[in-house]
């Protein structure tokens, strides 16, 4: 099944979102670390943070929105859902195996996103020293941290054939997981919210942004194993879902 | 006869809708089976129960001689393959990258793929975006996916739209030619023509109810055609009381049956009617059909 899912990734409209929202990202925080020198402390650490603070907060939740509707529209769209239901697959592979590719495509845009804040850096910004090697750590747990995200919005986007409704439900999650970190609820109540684990995911280790944990196991370990359990509610959830839902 | 497909009171309602109503299918094993039925008659609804893509409201499913359910629905998938609505395909990718997806999904061997794209006549095209087929090339891709696998029943949902005249006739003798070999082929159609042409058995839905099901020959005895009496002298016909419409060729009697013939016959001989010619009508399917729907059509 997950072959079947990479082969439906050829020339994909998704592939375009893993390269515009990094790009995004990078320009925007670009823009803000060189238009305000003054008040940031030169370096890799002040860029970074300048990068991942919106990307963080909504580029990348949103991104994975997008996708996942993008994904599941090809589904919808010409009755492919009665070509995929009409396998020997069980409804837990069928999901399992978009979550996968979706994962996938989330690691691209994820490199993309560390290789252009290094290029940038390098020969745009023109920064000091080699960029440190906890930025590619972060980039990993953010692809881990993204894994609930993937799994909600690819719920919601396997249930609702509209494309811009379960997008509009992720902007309104990174909004409550936004409010989550910084309404002083955070601790387990944000680790337990999908689009919350992502953001405290990209700001580990981040000295510029207020309450930001560092890159430690202590930091590390429960934003793993809240990813890990929330993902696999998630899936399990979707796969009952699919199984006993009739298709229009 | 063993059937390939049973159902018993199966129904499906939305709401205090009810779309199919208390159905008793039997498919029997090797046949062309004619699903017919006007536009809305929960022929497509049915075809989804019968794949468990849909669940029924009450009532079972047994296919293959085993129940069909969300719970048993992968373990028979292998076993069936089915075009439902309308052609699948991934619009951005060619066709041969569409076939490889149903490979990969479910295990089958490029040669199994091959056969299947060279029986609808689809190899010249495999290297085009499916966005770029026409109706009847999406359409003949649909049925290849469905025959991949080499299917013991095959659930077809009006398999021949968009298909020219060629395509029609190439897919009624590929449905044939598959019962044939054994392979129960159930398709539905709103072209009665093209039912009556390749299904030794009818199942005819109207309003949710199965009004009929049996062979085409059953179908006949059902409704009894119309008789034409060929006299010079219809008014003399009318004077013993028949019921009868004027034609150009005499008079057209509806509803009588072979001892109402003999009788008729007995009583034009006693009053000395001169009689060219008493004749069955031959009746087309579309007229039976409409005959046993109320004239609701296909419409």
């Amino acid at each position: 099944m997950i072959l079947a899912e990479l082969t439906k990734l050829r020339r994909s409209a998704l592939w375009a979102v893993a390269i515009v929202l990094p790009v995004l990202a990078v320009t925007a925080g670009s823009i803000n670390y060189a238009a305000n020198q003054g008040v940031l402390s030169a370096g890799w650490g002040s860029y970074w943070s300048q990068v991942v603070l919106f990307y963080g907060l909504f580029f990348m939740s949103m991104g994975v929105a997008v996708l996942a509707s993008a994904a599941w529209r090809m589904e919808h769209r010409g009755h492919n859902r009665n070509l995929l239901m009409s396998t020997p697959a069980r409804t837990a592979a069928i999901v399992g195996a978009k979550i996968v590719s979706l994962v996938l495509v989330v690691a691209v845009m994820q490199a993309m996103l560390l290789t252009l804040v290094v290029v940038v850096g390098v020969f745009v910004l023109d920064l000091e020293g080699a960029p440190p090697w906890e930025y590619v750590v972060v980039a990993l747990l953010g692809v881990v941290a993204a894994l609930p995200v993937v799994a909600v919005q690819s719920l919601l986007s396997m249930l609702i054939r509209s494309f811009t409704a379960p997008v509009a439900v992720g902007l309104l999650g990174c909004a409550i997981g936004t409010g989550l970190l910084y309404s002083g609820q955070g601790g387990v109540v944000s680790h337990l919210f999908p689009h919350s684990l992502v953001t405290s995911a990209l700001f580990l280790g981040n000295g510029a942004v207020a309450d930001s944990a560092g890159l430690d196991l202590a930091a590390v370990g429960p934003i793993v194993f809240a990813a890990v359990v929330l993902t696999t509610a998630l899936w399990a959830l979707s796969a009952r879902l699919l199984s006993q839902r009739d298709l229009s | 006869m063993s059937h390939v497909i049973t159902t018993e009171g199966l129904t499906k309602a939305y709401g205090s809708r009810t779309v199919v109503d208390s159905l008793d299918l039997r498919v029997p094993e090797g046949c062309v089976y004619g699903f017919l039925g006007p536009n809305g008659s929960g022929k497509s609804t049915t075809m989804k129960m019968l794949l468990s893509l849909v669940r029924p409201s009450r009532g079972e499913v047994s296919v293959l001689g085993r129940p069909m359910n969300h719970r048993t629905r992968h373990e028979l998938a292998a076993l069936i393959g089915s075009l439902i609505e309308a052609p699948p395909g991934y619009g951005h990718l060619t066709g041969r990258e569409n076939m490889a997806i149903v490979r990969r999904m479910l295990g089958l061997t490029e040669r199994q793929v091959e056969r299947a794209v060279a029986t609808v006549r689809l190899r010249d095209h495999m290297d085009k975006p499916v966005r770029a087929y026409s109706l009847g090339m999406k359409q003949r891709l649909g049925i290849a996916m469905a025959l991949a696998r080499e299917p013991r029943l095959l659930i077809l949902d009006e398999p021949t739209n968009g298909l020219d005249p060629a395509g029609i006739e190439e897919i009624r003798d590929l449905l044939k030619s598959l019962a044939d070999e054994g392979v129960t082929v159930m398709v539905s159609s709103h072209l009665l023509d093209e039912v009556d042409r390749m299904a030794s058995v009818l199942g005819i839905l109207g309003r949710g109810r199965l009004i009929f099901q049996g062979t085409r020959g059953e179908l006949f005895d059902r409704s009894t055609p119309d008789l034409v009496l060929e006299t010079p002298e219809p008014e003399r016909v009318l004077d013993l009381g028949l019921s009868a419409v004027r034609t150009h060729e005499g008079l057209r009697l509806s509803g009588l049956g072979e001892d109402e013939t003999a009788d008729l016959v007995r009583r034009l001989v006693h009053h000395d009617v001169p009689v060219h010619g008493l004749y069955r009508v031959r009746r087309s399917l579309e007229e039976v059909f409409m005959d046993l729907t109320g004239r609701e059509g296909l419409s």
